[in-house]
């Protein structure tokens, strides 16, 4: 299986047809679904049904775009009204949703064909979709070993040919980080590109959603699909969507990087290091400047990160109450009632990061904690932008490791924290980022991270494009 | 209590009547079935995301210019975390360090001034109610703009804090913010209250009561809750700071809870939301939109001579004091015009069969029959009737007149014809008249307006009785 513009161009052709690329999407389902678990929720009817409504579109000459007619995945974190969204938790375990994602909708709109619902950590929580509440994904590459996470189960459908492109979300690398590990590509946008409206919020102040692609030309694509403003969401970004694909058609050959050393600092294995390396050496050959630039306050994001995500997240949550939807626990009187709905529906993670979130939030400690955290995030701003002033966009790794083993790092929440560090500084900045496959190591895929300045995907996607040419073997 | 002082902050609580709720589209009604104004964002389903109603922060800056407020030249909005049934998202939006509007004032009618800290915007919660089958939810009145507005501890007695209430209440009016029904629940009010030594500056601490939306329950508890704390102090106790509830029935306060159970709210900043900049050139211009505030109309219906219960009467509403406007303007001397429209007007109103805004009887035809009365063209008897008529009916005075039949009798022969008519049919009041009884003279007089219908002048008919009578 191709890329999404491939399957689109052979469609045109009349060499194949969406009802035709869903067979082999659903196909794939039912060859590896049993071992990779990539799905909570299937629906071959309906998208049956929008395969043929696209083949009849493209019949009268009404095709609507490059997403018409292909198949993709939705992270179960995004609504899809009257179809099951559970964000891989108890407490929405039979929630269904009376309105969709503005991202879905605007995807169903242009005619792409939803194949199913992927897992996911519960509530987006996590590194290796090793806490859903329904179990975990399985990287393709190797089933022994986690497929990241959260979008866990959206990079497995992609990585696994069980559809063209998925939508994930990232919080602090939940998008880049399953790429990486599965071997696909994974964009981040700038913060206020996409609209959240209808996605379940972890952190407000750092949600995305962000795409899962076979290469940078569908990436560019798919977010030419979802980006621009909403009128339901207020921190979505009025600036104009650039014509992204023109972008990635023009390259990078002119741009300048830099590979801030912080980057390839200690946890970061060898092999991913010599990666990013080689990298940077067929990016120069191929014309690109490079610069130096430092960042050295990028060991700070990840104690920042862990204050506001889930001071954020604790708020966030405090809807799933039993009181309205979700199941509801009895108690004898109204606090016990809280205390059980809430106690039964949320993992334990999750609980962790709520209790974290009430913790620093608390008073006494929200200046200690919160504000500190908050202002340390302008700190790693201002730095990005400085550097920006340097160089055009900014190569590192997208992972400090490849994919781990299963049971690896659940025992040791910081260690499986660790595996969000590279990836969490352009969150808590607001930038664009993006992981393209490297050079496997071992046989598991390698990601090499771009970052690009707020609101430049264009710029972001010509370099990824450049640098996805230069690794190509 | 001799020796103590009251010491209250008031927080009032508005409910803003926007065409919508404070953060999505749906209609901000009041009295529609339950569950039926709701969307995913007020009923804070997952996923849904606030937008903020513009017309929600130009009412609130509006109040806040009213009550002299700073507006702020930045805002935000910020989450205040709490559990309760009613508050679908687990948190309120609301406004922690950056309200829209601080330190105002509001000036009392003893002189004094009262401090205003801090107007701020905020949703409302549903609205829980208990029923047969256990408690429900409506949350119609999930996410309805609420005004916050917090006095300092300023106000010195119960009377001093309904006055600054009803007043709030007033203003808000005024500006047409609200239509401030209080047993809707649209105006609503917290109290702090603590009692001190006279002439001390110390602040013990403060009992807060909650929820109040009577004026007369909030005057009653704050009296009974400054003689409890006076009394505890005077016993040698101590008053803990805590939240009491008031028994109206009973006329007691009761404990609610105390000061350990009290909450953290873990405030934050609403990261769904943008801070926000006001526009000056928005400030000046909704400024220079104000209505004439209650304190303008008082003072300038006394200067107009009216006495301090018409000035109270009439500026209560500004339709009232628009109308009075209207029918001076018209040629009634102000005095007159208050007359009626504290008395027979207000009364007709308050039955809800007049309306000052949309008045039958038009403001210069108030005046044109006060000058009827005046210049002794129409009896006093008659222009009521021709009062009546108008109110209810509408039309001219003269109209009124022609078809009452009422223009005043002053043909002396027709006097005295319908004067020797009534005594000749009441020889045994005669009788009593020429005894000294005086009412009997009433009597006859009322007898002569009934058998003319008014058209003959009372003091006309009084003269020509007593010297026929006694003749």
């Amino acid at each position: 299986m191709g890329s999404l513009l491939a399957a689109q161009e052979r469609m045109r052709r009349g060499e194949t047809t969406a009802e035709a690329l869903l067979e082999e999407s659903l196909g794939q389902v039912e060859a590896r679904e049993g071992d990779l678990h990539a799905f909570l929720t299937l629906l071959p009817e309906d998208a049956l049904a929008a395969a043929r409504q696209s083949d009849a579109r493209r019949a009268r000459g009404a095709a609507m775009g490059p997403l018409d007619g292909i198949p993709w995945a939705a992270k179960d974190n995004l609504l899809t009204e009257g179809v099951r969204t559970t964000a891989a938790s108890r407490i929405l375990g039979d929630y269904l949703p009376p309105y969709s994602a503005t991202a879905v909708r605007r995807l169903e709109a242009q005619g792409a064909v939803l194949v199913g619902k992927a897992n996911l950590d519960e509530f987006a929580m996590g590194s290796s979709t090793e806490y859903s509440a329904f179990g975990p994904s399985r990287n393709p590459v190797d089933p022994g070993r986690v497929p990241g996470g959260s979008s866990g189960g959206s990079a497995v459908a992609v990585a696994a040919g069980m559809c063209h492109f998925a939508l994930g979300s990232e919080t602090g690398g939940s998008v880049r980080q399953p790429a990486a590990f599965c071997g696909v590509v994974g964009l981040k946008p700038s913060y206020g590109r996409v609209s959240r409206y209808g996605l379940i919020a972890f952190a407000s102040s750092l949600d995305q959603i962000g795409t899962l692609t076979r290469d940078v030309r569908d990436a560019a694509v798919v977010l030419a699909g979802i980006a621009g403003e909403d009128p339901f969401d207020q921190t979505s970004s009025a600036s104009p969507v650039p014509d992204y694909l023109a972008a990635v058609e023009a390259g990078g050959r002119g741009l300048s990087f830099g590979v801030p050393p912080e980057y390839l600092a200690q946890g970061v294995a060898p092999e991913v290091r010599d990666e990013v390396e080689r990298a940077a050496g067929l990016l120069e050959r191929r014309g690109l400047r490079r610069r130096e630039v430092s960042l050295p306050h990028t060991s700070y994001a990840l104690d920042a990160y862990y204050i506001i995500a889930p001071a954020e997240a604790s708020s966030n949550l405090a809807r799933f109450d039993g009181m309205r939807y979700g199941p509801r626990a009895d108690g004898p009187d109204l606090v016990q009632a809280y205390r059980q709905s809430r106690g039964q529906g949320f993992g334990r993670e999750v609980k962790r990061r709520i209790l974290l979130g009430t913790y620093v939030l608390s008073a006494g400690y929200y200046d200690a904690y919160y504000l500190q955290a908050q202002r340390l995030r302008t700190v790693l701003r201002d730095e990005f932008l400085r550097a920006f002033a340097e160089v055009d966009v900014l190569l590192t790794p997208t992972t400090p490791t490849t994919a781990f083993r299963f049971g690896e790092n659940t025992a040791d929440p910081l260690a499986m924290y660790m595996a969000d560090a590279l990836t969490i500084p352009a969150n808590l900045a607001g930038l664009p980022a993006i992981s393209v496959p490297g050079r496997p190591a071992g046989g598991l895929p390698v990601g090499l991270q771009v970052m690009a300045p707020p609101l430049r995907e264009d710029v972001l996607l010509q370099a990824a494009a450049e640098l996805e040419e230069a690794v190509r073997p | 209590m001799k020796g103590f002082e009251t010491v209250i902050g008031l927080e009032v609580h508005i409910e803003l009547e926007t065409a919508s709720k404070m953060f999505c589209s749906c209609p901000n009604r009041f009295g529609d079935p339950p569950n039926t104004n709701i969307c995913p964002v007020c009923l804070g389903l997952p996923g849904a995301l606030p937008r903020p109603n513009a017309a929600g922060i130009d009412a609130a800056i509006r109040v806040a210019l009213a009550l002299g407020c700073e507006i702020a030249s930045r805002s935000k909005f910020d989450r205040k975390n709490y559990f309760y049934p009613d508050l679908p998202k687990g948190y309120q939006i609301s406004q922690l360090d950056e309200p829209i509007g601080r330190d105002g004032h509001l000036d009392l009618p003893s002189g004094g001034r009262v401090r205003i800290l801090r107007v701020q915007l905020e949703e409302d919660a549903g609205k829980l109610q208990h029923g047969p089958e256990g408690a429900v939810v409506d949350f119609n009145r999930a996410g309805v703009p609420l005004l916050e507005i917090v006095s300092a501890p300023d106000l010195r007695s119960a009377q001093e804090a309904r006055w600054y209430w009803e007043e709030i209440r007033r203003i808000a009016l005024a500006l047409g913010v609200t239509d401030a029904r209080m047993e809707e629940g649209s105006l609503r009010a917290d109290a702090n209250i603590s009692v001190r030594e006279a002439e001390s500056q110390e602040l013990n601490p403060r009992v807060e009561i909650k929820n109040m939306n009577s004026f007369r329950f909030l005057e009653r508890a704050l009296a009974y809750e400054a003689e409890r704390q006076s009394r505890i102090y005077l016993a040698g106790g101590r008053v803990d700071q805590e939240t009491r509830g008031w028994d109206d029935p009973k006329g007691e306060s009761f404990l609610q809870r105390r000061k350990e159970e009290a909450d953290d709210y873990r405030y934050f900043p609403e990261p769904d939301l943008l801070p926000f900049a006001i526009d000056p050139a928005r400030v000046e211009a909704l400024r220079r939109g104000l209505p004439e505030l209650p304190a303008g109309r008082r003072d300038r219906l006394a200067a107009r001579g009216l006495g301090e219960e018409q000035v109270r009467l009439v500026a209560e509403s500004g339709p009232r004091t628009a109308y009075l406007d209207l029918a001076v303007q018209a040629g009634a001397p102000p005095q007159e015009a208050a007359k009626w429209i504290c008395g027979d007007l207000a009364r007709l109103e308050n039955e809800g069969a007049f309306d000052f805004a949309a008045p039958r009887l038009a403001p210069a035809e108030l005046a044109e029959l006060i000058a009827g009365l005046a210049r002794g063209a129409l009896t006093g008897p008659a222009a009521k009737r021709v009062f009546g008529l108008l109110a209810l009916e509408g039309g001219t005075v003269a109209q009124a007149v022609e078809r009452l039949g009422l223009g005043r009798v002053d043909d002396e022969a027709a006097i005295l014809g319908e004067v020797q008519a009534v005594l000749a049919e009441n020889a045994k009041a005669v009788l009593d008249l020429r005894q000294g009884r005086q009412q009997a003279l009433g009597f006859l007089v009322g007898q002569v307006m009934k058998r003319s219908r008014g058209r003959i002048a009372p003091d006309a008919a009084r003269e020509l009785i007593e010297r026929l009578a006694r003749g």
